[in-house]
């Protein structure tokens, strides 16, 4: 089922490859480049699902967590935290910002494709 | 009932009852609470340690991913070298035919096959065949090392005399050391009985060994070939008076991936990087020992007979 899905991503090359992946299994697709953009199209848009990378050029993915997740709102989206390091402690901190997946960006995404119809 | 009690105790232990039991009353209160603390601990103990578990679980699964990554891109980098070497071999390959050509066509000039040449026409022939000459020794450098690299250098194993092979290769540089004055002292063993090898190859070693040692020793310098066998195995030494090697390069000279005397090194580079390699494949080790600045020795041992252990 098609869903709307924001992606959180600095490298647009990582961001079409996502793009590119989730649109072939029919959702739509909004990007924002920054964290606190992100937070701002997660309360206008209401997104089902945010894919945020942990580093951001203002705040990081796990304050856009946070914050998504402390939305006063009936729907809250769920959140993917993607990294490129991988990192015992990152993995709780996602837990901590209420993440709902935490998983390592690669070149393929395949898994990450996984987390996503996982959870929406 | 209760009159009876009252009749049987008096007010005073009756104040001592319901003090008793306030005390058990605030004892239990204690225990609820310790209790209710207690679970609290143990709740937020399995809250962490849920979070602590799928923390790991996720870290588990990020790990796997990345590896998977990495195995693929080395695959890639293995698959590119492949190509890479495979380009060195087919240009070297293409290469050589041409020389051998443009060489022998020099030669035959020289030779005077083809009539008298006056001096000025010598001299510059003989500089056109020179570097067509340095020129096939190193696409046929390049050539060894990419069938090493691609695994094909094949051992055609063979009986042969070492004793003369060293002989036919130190004869052939007799030229050369006698230009630079360079005192040559031979010590070869007689007795060393025949081993099974790769001719050429060793040929091949030999060659770059004493061609090293006259190249670097300075004139009038001296240059020193020994060979002995012992029951199981040959060894072949040659020492000079050159300017030697640091110890920090002592490994460094066989490494293909590192040149250590570039500027002065007319060549590849790549004689000993290959020396190494072909000793290697006979199962053999090959050295260095020196003291700079007062010359080097190399050294070689090689097995007599690498059939599988079988004699002759």
């Amino acid at each position: 089922m098609s869903k709307k899905i924001l992606i959180v991503e600095e490298s647009s090359i990582m961001f079409s490859v996502l793009k590119d992946m989730l649109e072939k299994e029919g959702h739509s697709i909004l990007l924002s480049e920054t964290g606190e953009a992100a937070i701002e199209i997660a309360k206008t848009d209401n997104p089902d699902l945010v894919i945020t990378d942990t580093s951001l050029p203002d705040i990081d993915g796990f304050e856009v967590c946070r914050r998504i997740k402390n939305f006063e709102t009936e729907s809250i989206p769920k959140v993917i935290i993607t990294t490129g390091d991988v990192d015992a402690v990152d993995a709780e901190k996602a837990h901590d910002a209420g993440a709902n997946d935490y998983c390592a960006k690669t070149s393929d995404s395949l898994h990450l494709v996984r987390a996503v119809k996982g959870l929406v | 009932m209760f009159k009876k009690i009252l009749n049987r105790k008096s007010r005073k232990e009756i104040l001592k009852d319901v003090k008793a039991l306030r005390s058990k009353v605030d004892e239990l209160e204690n225990f609820r609470v310790l209790h209710k603390n207690a679970e609290n601990a143990i709740k937020g103990t399995e809250e962490e340690l849920a979070k602590r578990s799928w923390a790991l679980k996720k870290t588990g699964e990020t790990f796997k991913a990345l590896y998977h990554e990495l195995n693929k891109k080395n695959q890639r980098l293995e698959r590119f070298d492949e190509l890479k070497s495979q380009f060195v071999a087919n240009v070297s390959h293409e290469f050589k035919n041409p020389l051998y050509v443009i060489s022998e066509s020099l030669s035959v000039v020289l030779d005077g096959l083809m009539g008298e040449i006056n001096p000025k026409q010598r001299k510059i022939l003989e500089g056109g065949k020179n570097n067509t000459e340095r020129l096939l020794r190193l696409v046929m450098d390049m050539l060894d090392l990419s069938k090493i690299e691609a695994g094909k250098m094949e051992i055609r194993r063979e009986k042969f005399d070492m004793v003369a092979l060293v002989d036919e290769i130190l004869t052939a540089q007799e030229r050369e050391i006698a230009k630079k004055q360079i005192t040559l002292e031979r010590n070869i063993s007689r007795s060393v009985s025949p081993i099974w090898a790769d001719k050429d190859r060793i040929s091949e070693v030999i060659i770059n060994l004493i061609s090293n040692a006259v190249k670097y020793t300075p004139n009038n310098g001296s240059v020193a070939v020994k060979l002995l066998g012992t029951k199981r195995e040959i060894r072949f030494e040659i020492s000079d008076t050159g300017e030697g090697v640091k110890k920090q390069d002592f490994l460094k000279i066989f490494d293909k991936f590192k040149r250590v005397t570039a500027e002065r090194q007319e060549g590849t580079g790549l004689g000993l990087p290959i020396a190494k390699d072909i000793v290697e494949l006979h199962r053999g080790k090959i050295w260095v020992e020196s003291e700079f600045g007062k010359g080097s020795k190399f050294i070689f041992v090689l097995p007599k007979d690498l059939r599988g252990g079988k004699r002759e």
